[in-house]
């Protein structure tokens, strides 16, 4: 476990030099593009103006109110679905790295993790845009922006423990990735949790943890604040914790096999 | 199991390490192995739960003392870059122990550390992480860099555009940016032509004026001589013979040519 600690604490003290390396990830990935991560922007826009049109019409919602919910639900979703996605791979990725010596595998996570709140970043202006369709409370942006944080600490811990699992076992990622397809669905994104109650779909939404990871940026940005929502996440949190430090101090130094 | 030393003449320690990569398929049938196993080196088998291992290094022993100059050779498969990724640490062996008290750089791969899509100049942030350097103070030393590894123009060019004698270049010019103990080269450094060789020869030389080990695997004899004193030969995955440099490799020459 000694050799996990100091692989955290080394990966943290240069947290500056893998933030400069995630921005230069983000470089290579929109290498020869004109509109280059900014194309992240558009996507969401266009999804959201799309699908806000067309189901505030299906259900009968005010347009403005389904689209605040939708922007925000969809946009933090989408960050999450980045990490369960791709994430999982991040130390197959690295193999190269990894079985030439790669001095800090904390630093690897790290590095996926800032490019991820970096892209996550160019959605600001649909943000700040949407908050005028919203009663905005400074509480509720600290809320928020909390809530994003800990939804990162959360994405970090899962690609520690996802990254290691899915490098000894690879039907797991295809396993997450046939998962996560029907999740979108089975989320309360594009619908509303409250027109659940009282139905099965219920359930999708009470042992869903991806509904209460949303709900705490969402509904503080929107003004809905339900603690039981932060409660779980937090809990969450210290269960991520546990699995990534145990997997990550069983795994650590097989991980090199692992990957070959 | 791999620990660390106390001060000492001595700066790795390996006791009957043996180092089991796993294979990707357990269909390994008999005939297959036995030919497998009469090409390359180590030996393959399965353990209790069926999986199949290359048991790639096989209980080597040895010790590696400050200042020396030590060269690897063997055949294709014979254990030189396992061990040399055991004595870096990427590997922790399954078996025996190692135990290292030594600051190191290891170059054991010319992809290590760069993103092909990212400039020469780029990828210098990549690589002082790699070897774990200050970004600042690296990128304030390009010059240095570029003048070292002669790259002219292509600096700034994708490392997709490079041959692999100009990564090397490159990688060589950032790994001996700051002094180490230990130098550890897999064979790929024999991709240098022989003017940018002279270089590095200085280069290298003050780069390890601490201790100044190191520890270079090639099929180059001739720069095993020039540059090793001791040598190290492996044969199936163990040590088939250790001693000075112009003695093993002659042995060795004869064997090959056998």
């Amino acid at each position: 476990m000694s050799s996990v600690i100091l692989d955290l604490k080394k990966g943290f003290k240069n947290y500056n030099q893998w933030f400069y390396l995630s921005y230069l990830s983000i470089k290579r990935r929109y290498a020869m593009s004109i509109i280059g991560p900014n194309w992240t922007l558009i996507a969401n826009t266009f999804f959201i103006l799309s699908v806000s049109f067309l189901f505030s019409g299906l259900n009968q919602k005010v347009f403005s109110d389904y689209f605040v919910f939708l922007c925000f639900g969809y946009l933090i979703w989408t960050y999450i679905i980045e990490f369960v996605n791709s994430g999982n791979m991040i130390f197959l990725n690295q193999k190269i790295d990894i079985s030439n010596g790669a001095p800090n595998l904390t630093g690897l996570v790290l590095k996926f993790t800032f490019m991820q709140m970096l892209l996550f970043a160019h959605n600001l202006p649909l943000i700040i845009i949407t908050l005028f369709f919203v009663e905005l409370s400074l509480w509720g942006c600290v809320l928020a922006f909390f809530a994003f944080v800990i939804i990162t600490i959360n994405m970090f811990l899962f690609l520690i423990w996802a990254g290691t699992l899915c490098a000894r076992f690879r039907d797991v990622s295809l396993l997450i990735a046939t998962i996560m397809r029907i999740m979108f669905f089975l989320t309360p994104i594009i619908w509303h949790p409250d027109t659940a109650v009282g139905t099965l779909r219920n359930y999708f939404v009470i042992y869903n943890p991806f509904h209460y990871a949303i709900s705490v940026f969402r509904d503080s940005l929107i003004g809905s604040i339900d603690p039981f929502n932060w409660y779980i996440v937090l809990f969450m949190t210290v269960i991520n914790l546990f699995i990534a430090l145990i997997f990550f101090g069983l795994a650590k130094k097989h991980l090199v096999y692992w990957v070959q | 199991m791999v620990n660390y030393l106390s001060n000492s003449e001595t700066v790795i320690k390996m006791t009957d390490c043996s180092v089991l990569l796993p294979l990707k398929t357990n269909q390994t049938g008999d005939f297959r192995r036995e030919v497998v196993q009469s090409i390359l080196g180590g030996e393959i088998f399965k353990n209790r739960k069926k999986r199949s291992y290359v048991r790639a290094i096989n209980k080597v022993s040895l010790e590696i003392k400050k200042g020396e100059r030590i060269g690897v050779v063997g055949s294709n498969g014979s254990g030189k870059t396992t061990f040399l990724k055991t004595i870096s640490g990427v590997y922790a062996p399954q078996e025996g122990k190692i135990d290292i008290n030594v600051d190191m750089v290891s170059l054991l791969n010319l992809g290590f550390g760069m993103q092909p899509e990212l400039s020469g100049e780029e990828n210098l942030a990549n690589l002082c992480v790699q070897f774990n350097l200050n970004v600042k103070q690296t990128i304030n030393r390009a010059q240095e860099i570029l003048d070292f590894s002669q790259l002219g123009e292509f600096f700034y060019q994708p490392v997709k555009t490079y041959s692999s004698g100009m990564r090397m270049r490159l990688l060589l010019a950032v790994a001996t940016l700051s002094p180490a103990d230990m130098l550890v080269m897999d064979e790929w450094f024999s991709t240098g032509d022989a003017s940018f060789r002279l270089r590095a020869d200085k280069r290298i030389s003050k780069h390890l004026d601490r201790s100044g080990i190191l520890i270079l695997a090639s099929h180059n004899i001739g720069l095993l001589q020039k540059w090793t004193s001791k040598t190290i030969w492996f044969h199936r995955g163990e040590i088939k013979k250790i001693g000075k440099t112009d003695d093993i490799t002659r042995e060795y020459l004869e064997f090959s040519k056998l």
